[in-house]
């Protein structure tokens, strides 16, 4: 249905301007816009906008298609000299969807196989989001990593661990922002508010030169953009936060088109409840976001877009307060951490075929500890402030058969790491001897890089990709050269293959030794002359068949070696210098099958398993990374019953992660270099009972076992469209082990295990205005 | 109204309930003492099988020619240990309990270093070199290790003879000499005593005594030293298997069970050298 053609007098060929909308609610849609004849086509961004360019003169007719709408045709006649602006309206195929259904929008899974060569992606939409069981409230990041090639080490972890890597080689940006370390409490829930969120693109292989900066995948989040008029909204209650938003349009600020804003804030109450239920400062820990996107079209077709991101956990404890659940009586400290983004998009077209990106960002993740009563201390902060662009031309008209991309990102880079930490080092005659380690590091350092891109499409089954990025990090060696090169062969509109091969380099770390089970918060540096730039490389194998236009069989071979990655020394030595980090490679193998239901009609959901082996090396002693899982099988589905009812549910099946077990006790004998003898341990000395361990990552926890349930209701709350949901986690009460403690005390010793979530039902409410 | 969530609060703490503790069955695994020293006649090896559950050996006399079995630990008797030199020589230890007619000395293995190789027990000679790199190898019924060490070196001796001091007036310097090593080792003696904690350092600290001040290797004793006492000072240098064994002795935040270089078996495969073994009398506070 269109709506309304506006001519503009334009120099040179044709160009339509548009915006695709749900004729219902009037929300962007992400849609194919295809023009006939020729082959030309475009896809929508997640404000519904689209540019066609390069138009011959005369009757053309413009084909919108959706998944869950209705095809749209609409004929135009576009003159040589013309830049006409369209407003295309779709209806959804089912008229008996809720409200939740309809505004949702549909995968990208359909434009990924359309796609040239180009990174290896898995999309999840808004409704898809919304439908997988969550504690709670819709998780966006723990909902990924569900999705093949992302695996969560557990339950609490923070960080995803892409096709074998290590949880730090995931970047994460928000509309293409980076921002780091996006977790509270640990990994249990992502800084990503969900009502704010329009997709996620999980970026797990094969990416092209622009990507730099990490070695195994991005997790791309796309902020929601309001387009209707006047305010809406929604709010939503869950049993442990309250979160809003609100967005709508103001006038443009360059052009008469107007913009677009959201605001999005959230915060966690069980603090409160637990002041009013258990007592004032029983439960001192809440955490709170505020999330920000405003988007407003720039003359010539451009858009500057403004992100801003501010979310806190903090964990406060006073003496005041008495015993919590975290302390013992009289224990005060202060342990806070989060993040700050903000950052502006300015896109701009150039002509019919050139299209300029300009982003500029900053971003920062801090971690500050203090105790009172014994003026222990840790504070980590990493910031960049990065300048980053690129220019994009298509060669060819209206069919383009090469595309040619050219980019650079300049970081700073700051580091400051401040510890002060005490404890009794031994007892004798004379007293007692403390030991102290009071340290401050601070890391200033520059990253630059530039890349090259070019993509060949000669025919429309076969297209190649080929890049050339080179990074330069200050206080480092060399600058490292990363090619990229993936190719894909359509071979009929249901079949097509994929290969790629790359190089990568990393060179921000997260300093964990990732045999912890649990991580509360990253402490991060970056690469000098003391720490390696981390390098990897990649090839993947793919092959992908549509059985029809909603369900898809994908199956990915990969392949990545791993050089100069950084750990500590010890996961218990809290002591951490870019200096003492000891260097070990690794290889990770895997292959990965997705059965996937684009979400229809009434229901969507995917199977995914994944077979992978990661292995690490150090001083020729190879054992498996923390993180290996061999089998890892999950099932998600959502259905909706009837207008009312929607009901989800995830299996998730996995095989044990590797864990390095306990061997026994030894004494510690010293020898004796004056007498020229040995001797045993004193009788109060520690060295009595060392603890022996098993060979490296030797043992493996329990196969792993949970299954999510939710259902929600929609119904209409004062002339509102509502939602009240109901989440239960792990409804089988599967005791799954996070880690094991040892009792050696005993004998035998007894292995006493911790439980990841429990049974763990939560309700919820969200009303939508 | 309170109840409610009360309720839920007792219901999640049940579904909290951890898995059921499950005895554990250790194998016993091999442990590996030995550090090569260019200075003895003979090098041992110390095999013995770590311990199931925690255990208190110290209650039990020690005796000098069965440490193992009298210290109360499980020796591992019939291995098969040999140390290699670069140059392809080798020698095989025997264990004391083979070649003593007591049977005594489980567990010990031993090489000779020094002496006249046709009056030593067949194969268990090989001398033991400065600067020279030598790796063990052992196969156990408890299991298979091995290691490598770098000994260090040092172009000169650098003892002294001893001598009274007077600590409000005199200074003990460490000689110049070329010394490669990962690490120093300072231990104060009285006697057979080891006073205070040795120390540990990566770089070499040649003020061994200073009157006043804190920048001398001895400052961490300085407490220690009584008018009219005889302590013996001792410098030795560690090759990098040893040092990070034991450095992290007396350090309330190492993580002591990471620090073996050893593969298929904890403890330590390293190297010594003395460099400086001196008697002082102290004769002014």
């Amino acid at each position: 249905m269109l709506s309304a053609t506006l001519p503009a007098q334009q120099p040179g060929t044709g160009r339509v301007r548009g915006v695709v909308v749900d004729a219902a609610t009037g929300r962007p849609i992400r849609a194919t816009v295809a023009v006939t004849p020729g082959r030309q086509n475009t896809r929508t961004d997640s404000a519904g906008r689209f540019l066609l360019s390069d138009l011959s003169s005369g009757s053309l007719t413009i084909v919108a298609t959706a998944f869950g709408h209705q095809v749209e045709r609409t004929v135009l006649q576009v003159s040589s000299d013309e830049m006409l602006e369209v407003r295309i309206t779709m209806r959804s195929l089912s008229q008996t969807l809720s409200e939740m259904r309809t505004t949702a929008t549909h995968s990208n899974e359909s434009a990924q196989a359309a796609a040239p060569a180009g990174a290896a992606t898995v999309s999840m939409s808004r409704r898809e989001l919304a439908a997988v069981p969550a504690v709670g409230e819709t998780d966006v990041l723990r909902a990924a990593s569900l999705l093949p090639g992302i695996a969560a080490r557990n339950d609490f972890w923070a960080g995803f661990n892409i096709r074998g890597g290590e949880s730090d080689q995931t970047q994460v940006r928000l509309d293409g922002l980076p921002i780091v370390s996006p977790f509270h409490l640990g990994g249990l829930f992502s800084t990503f508010i969900a009502d704010a969120v329009q997709n996620v693109d999980a970026r797990v292989g094969a990416l092209p030169a622009s990507y730099g900066g990490r070695l195994s995948g991005v997790l791309d989040v796309t902020s929601a953009e309001e387009t209707r008029s006047g305010i809406h909204g929604s709010m939503e209650v869950t049993a442990i936060a309250t979160s809003a938003k609100v967005g709508g349009v103001f006038p443009g600020l360059f052009v008469s088109a107007p913009g677009s804003w959201n605001v999005a804030v959230r915060r966690t109450y069980v603090d409160r409840l637990a002041d009013v239920i258990l007592g004032r400062g029983k439960f001192p820990y809440h955490f709170q976001d505020v999330q920000l996107r405003m988007a407003t079209p720039a003359r010539g077709g451009g858009t500057l877009a403004v992100t801003a991101y501010a979310g806190t956990d903090l964990l406060n404890p006073t003496a005041q307060g008495g015993g919590t659940v975290f302390t013992d009586s009289g224990t005060a400290f202060r342990f806070d951490w989060g993040n700050r983004l903000v950052g502006a998009t300015f896109t701009q077209p150039i002509g019919n075929s050139t299209q300029w990106v300009q982003r500029v960002a900053y971003t920062r993740f801090a971690t500050s500890y203090a105790d009172v009563n014994d003026g222990a201390r840790l504070f980590n902060s990493i910031s960049d402030v990065r300048l980053s662009g690129d220019i994009t031309r298509r060669f060819g008209g209206a069919s383009p058969k090469l595309t040619l991309s050219t980019g650079y990102e300049l970081s700073r880079l700051r580091t400051h790491y401040d510890e002060y930490i005490s404890a009794r080092a031994a007892d004798d005659t004379f007293g007692t001897t403390v030991a102290v380690d009071d340290t401050i590091i601070q890391q200033r350092g520059r990253a630059a890089s530039v890349f090259g891109e070019l993509l060949w499409t000669p025919n429309a089954s076969f297209s190649v990709r080929g890049g050339l990025r080179s990074d330069n990090v200050s206080h480092t060696p060399s600058t490292g050269i990363s090619p990229r090169l993936s190719a894909k062969l359509r071979v009929n509109r249901q079949l097509s293959f994929t290969g790629a091969m790359g190089r990568y380099a990393q060179w921000t770390h997260a300093v964990r030794n990732e045999d912890l089970p649990l991580r509360i918060v990253d402490i991060w540096f970056v690469s000098d002359s003391g720490m390696p730039v981390s390098t990897g490389t990649e090839r993947v194998l793919g092959g992908e068949y549509w059985l029809n236009d909603h369900n898809l069989v994908r199956l990915d071979l990969y392949e990545k070696q791993f050089t100069d990655l950084v750990e500590p020394f010890s996961s218990v030595d809290p002591r951490l210098r870019p200096s003492d980090l000891r260097k070990f490679d690794g290889r990770s193998r895997g292959a990965e099958l997705l059965l996937r239901h684009v979400t229809s009609e009434r229901w969507g959901g995917w199977i995914a398993y994944s077979v992978g082996r990661s292995t690490r090396e150090r001083d020729g002693e190879s054992y498996f990374a923390a993180h290996d899982r061999r089998h890892d099988l999950n099932v998600v589905a959502n259905y909706q019953w009837n207008d009312r009812y929607t009901f989800g549910a995830r299996l998730g099946v996995a095989s044990g992660t590797p864990y390095t077990g306990w061997a026994g006790t030894y004494a510690r004998w010293t020898y004796d270099p004056v007498a020229r003898r040995w001797r045993t341990p004193g009788f109060s000395s520690d060295a009595r009972n060392e603890q022996a361990r098993t060979t490296r990552n030797g043992r493996r926890y329990p196969a792993y076992e949970r299954l999510d349930l939710s259902v929600h209701r929609a119904f209409r709350f004062r002339g509102a469209d509502a939602d009240a949901s109901l989440n239960i986690i792990n409804a089988l009460a599967t005791q799954n082990v996070l880690v094991y403690s040892i009792d050696n005390e005993q004998s035998p010793p007894v292995l006493r295990g911790l439980s990841q979530l429990p049974f763990l039902p939560s309700l919820g409410l969200r009303v939508k205005f | 109204m309170r109840q409610a969530p009360l309720m839920l609060c007792g219901l999640l703490l049940a579904a909290c309930e951890t898995p059921a503790p499950t005895q554990l069955k250790a194998e016993p695994g091999l442990v590996v003492f030995s550090v090569l020293d260019p200075a003895g006649a003979e090098q041992t090896v110390l095999l013995m099988q770590t311990r199931p559950a925690v255990r208190d050996t110290t209650s039990r006399a020690v005796s000098i020619d069965d440490p193992i079995v009298s210290a109360g630990e499980i020796p591992v008797t019939g291995a098969r240990v040999v140390l290699y030199a670069p140059n392809g020589d080798s020698a095989v230890a025997i264990e004391d309990r083979v070649r003593r007619a007591d049977r005594l000395g489980a567990g010990v293995y031993r090489i000779w270093s020094s002496g006249t190789p046709a009056t030593l027990p067949a194969g268990a000679y090989l001398p033991i070199a400065m600067g020279v790199s030598y790796s063990l190898r052992v196969q156990s019924v408890v299991g298979n290790a091995q290691g490598t060490t770098r000994v260090p070196s040092n172009d000169r001796n650098l003892n002294v003879a001893a001598r009274a001091l007077n600590r409000s007036r005199d200074t003990v310097l460490l000689g110049e000499s070329a010394v490669q090593a990962a690490g120093f080792i300072y231990s104060l003696r009285n006697g057979n005593a080891t006073v205070g904690t040795p120390q540990y350092r990566r770089t070499i600290e040649r003020r061994l005594m200073l009157p006043t001040g804190n920048e001398w290797a001895f400052a961490y004793v300085r407490e220690r030293f009584t008018v009219g006492s005889r302590y013996t000072l001792t410098v030795t240098a560690a090759d990098s298997s040893y040092f990070g064994y034991y450095s992290s002795e007396g350090d309330p935040f190492a993580d002591r069970s990471a620090n073996t270089t050893l593969r298929g078996a904890v403890g330590v495969f390293g190297s010594v050298v003395l460099l400086y073994a001196s008697v002082v009398t102290i004769t002014s506070p």
